[in-house]
Parts: C-alpha cells; sequence; structure tokens
C-alpha cells in the first residue's frame, strides 16, 4: 500500500473536481447567453407549418367526407396552383442557406467555441501544473494496458495500475460530473456524446424546404382516403 | 396530447393519450434521481471502502433499490406516469454510472487512502 500525502489531496484532487464542477456551471450559462439571439425567419417557419397542416391532414382524414379530404388535397398538390408546387424560395435550401447566410456559420462557431474551448483550456491547465502527481487510486482492479493511458506523466513501472495520475482524475471527473451538472442546472446541460452527433448531421436543424415539400407531396398524393365518420354507427351498436 | 392507436390480437384498437411533456418530464425526474443515488450511493460505498466487484455490484443493488422505491411510490404500476416497465427499471441506469465512479473513487480515495 502506498501512502499518499495529505496535501495532494487538499491541493490536487479536490481543487480540480472543484475547478471542473465550476467550469461546467459557467460553460453552461455561457451558451445559454449566446444562444439567445436566435430568431427563425418568417419564410422557413411558414413552410415548417405548411408541413404540418398536410401531416394533420393526412392523419385525421378519417374525419373527412371524400369531397373535402379532394378539395384540401387539391390544395396542396395541384400541378399549378399547389402550395407544395410553387416554386420555393432558394434560400430555403440549407446549402445555399450556408453560403448566402454567415449568420448560421459564426453561430455554429460560437457553439463549437463554447463546447471545446474550455476542455482544452482546463486539459491545458490540469496538464501543466499537476504532471506527474499520483493524485489517486481507483477502488477497482484494472488491467496493465490501462498503465500507459491512467498514469500519463508518472513513468514508474513497478506503480500498481490501479494509481492514476492527474490527467486521469481530470478524463474521470469529466464524464463523472455530466450527471451533477444536469442536477444542479435542472435542465440539460451540454451531451458531449450529442454534440458530437450534431457535428455528424451538420445543419440538421435547419429544413430542406423542397425535398420536404417533394416528400410530404408524394405522401399525400399516394394516401388512400378512408372516410371513418360513415361507420361511426354501425360501431357504435356493435 | 398525441393519441397513439394500437390494434389488439382480437381486433380491438386500443388508444392511448400520451403528452409528451409530460412524459419527458417524467423522464427527467427519474434520471435525476437516479444521479442522486448514484452521487449518495458512491459515497457510501466509498466510505465503506468497497473494492472491486462488490463496488460494482453494490451500483446495481443501489439501482434496483431505487426501482423497488419508485415502483413502491406509484403502486406498482407504471400506467399514468411511464411509457412502460422498461422505462422505469432501465432507463439511465447506464448513464450514471460514470458519476458513481467519480464520487466513489472520490470518497474512498479521501477515507482510505490518503
Amino acid at each position: 500500500m502506498l501512502m499518499l500525502d495529505p496535501n495532494v489531496r487538499n491541493w490536487v484532487m479536490i481543487p480540480i473536481t472543484f475547478a471542473m464542477l465550476l467550469i461546467g456551471v459557467l460553460r453552461h450559462l455561457v451558451a445559454k447567453l449566446m444562444r439567445g439571439s436566435a430568431t427563425a425567419k418568417i419564410k422557413s417557419i411558414q413552410a415548417k407549418q405548411l408541413i404540418q397542416r398536410s401531416q394533420y391532414l393526412r392523419a385525421h382524414s378519417g374525419f373527412l367526407s371524400r369531397a373535402a379530404f379532394n378539395q384540401r388535397k387539391e390544395f396542396f398538390c395541384d400541378k399549378e396552383k399547389g402550395a407544395f408546387c410553387q416554386k420555393v424560395d432558394p434560400s430555403l435550401n440549407p446549402q445555399q442557406q450556408m453560403m448566402s447566410d454567415p449568420s448560421m456559420l459564426s453561430d455554429m462557431l460560437t457553439k463549437n467555441l463554447t463546447m471545446v474551448v474550455p476542455q482544452i483550456v482546463t486539459g491545458a491547465w490540469v496538464n501543466f501544473f499537476f504532471s506527474g502527481f499520483v493524485v489517486a487510486k481507483v477502488p477497482f482492479p484494472l488491467t496493465q494496458k490501462f498503465k500507459l493511458m491512467l498514469q500519463r506523466g508518472v513513468d514508474l513501472s513497478s506503480l500498481d495500475v490501479t494509481y492514476i495520475s492527474s490527467l486521469s482524475w481530470y478524463f474521470l471527473n469529466l464524464f463523472g460530473m455530466q450527471g451533477l451538472l444536469q442536477l444542479i442546472l435542472g435542465e440539460k446541460t451540454f451531451d458531449d456524446t450529442q454534440v458530437m452527433q450534431q457535428q455528424m448531421s451538420m445543419g440538421a436543424g435547419g429544413l430542406d424546404a423542397p425535398n420536404a415539400f417533394k416528400a410530404e407531396k408524394d405522401q399525400l398524393e399516394m394516401m388512400q382516403h378512408n372516410f371513418r365518420v360513415a361507420k361511426f354507427v354501425e360501431l357504435a351498436a356493435k | 396530447m398525441r393519441i397513439v392507436a394500437s390494434k389488439k390480437g382480437d381486433g380491438t384498437i386500443e388508444k392511448e393519450l400520451f403528452s409528451p411533456e409530460s412524459l419527458k418530464q417524467n423522464g427527467v425526474a427519474l434520471t435525476n434521481g437516479r444521479t442522486i443515488i448514484a452521487i449518495a450511493g458512491g459515497m457510501t460505498s466509498g466510505i465503506l471502502g468497497l473494492t472491486g466487484l462488490k463496488g460494482g455490484l453494490c451500483y446495481f443493488m443501489y439501482m434496483l433499490l431505487f426501482t423497488a422505491a419508485l415502483a413502491l411510490k406509484l403502486g406498482w404500476k407504471y400506467q399514468p406516469y411511464f411509457a412502460s416497465w422498461n422505462q422505469v427499471c432501465v432507463d439511465g441506469i447506464f448513464a450514471s454510472v460514470t458519476t458513481y465512479i467519480l464520487f466513489w473513487t472520490l470518497a474512498y480515495n479521501s477515507v482510505h487512502v490518503f
């Protein structure tokens, strides 16, 4: 059993945890501050609501008579005057939107900035001030393969794997603090995995109006109308 | 409110009413409960000085205890609050493992190592 100096606990282990917690809170607040100015454009709201109306029509068509349904279908799908066949404003196309609208790009940049920069800064801080400390002992056994990862900066070949360096303690905090932060801040905070997913499908928040219109139009045209109200009397009598 | 209709085996249609917001809120309450249990349990295990497999098993015991307490509070039925038993029992168990490990290590080190 290795004896560790209590000063290491007081001046390395607890400060790292405390700093991580405060930085988590700060990151959340900064992100909230930056997020505030998002206003949707009226055109894209119109397009979204048009699609939603069509979806409602498909979902509840059973309550409409054949004539009423056809009339509404014509409103959406008519070849000349249909709402889905109009020329779509090119700015609703996400690729072009990216080109023409720099605010979207900078928005994404600030999001990434609040995400990545604190992580790099804290990582560098821990690495700079606390490298070479054996900070803690994890209470579960680990295989030798973890040695390189967990004891970075501590080059002692005979040291047991369960003793970890300050950088590993930092990573342990990084992952473990998520739940606690969520508890403290009362809402969903940054989830690292979620942000990564968002980066994968870039611009998924924006609406690809032309394609969405086409898909919705196809679905509406394919749909078989079934007037359910006519059968209600029968059903009630059963 | 959202209506989810599902056809049963005998041809009758069963309709269920869900409010997505409330469902989400209940989910959040569930995860928060699990996080609290993970923190408290981690500290308990650490102070007791459990190591290795014992601590890991204890985690699942704490979660089982939490689920049992929750089920007792719900009156042994998930109906008005959650979508299924699966959600009550399984959701968020593995998400709070990291929190448990953190507080386990913290308490264990503070009490036993230094």
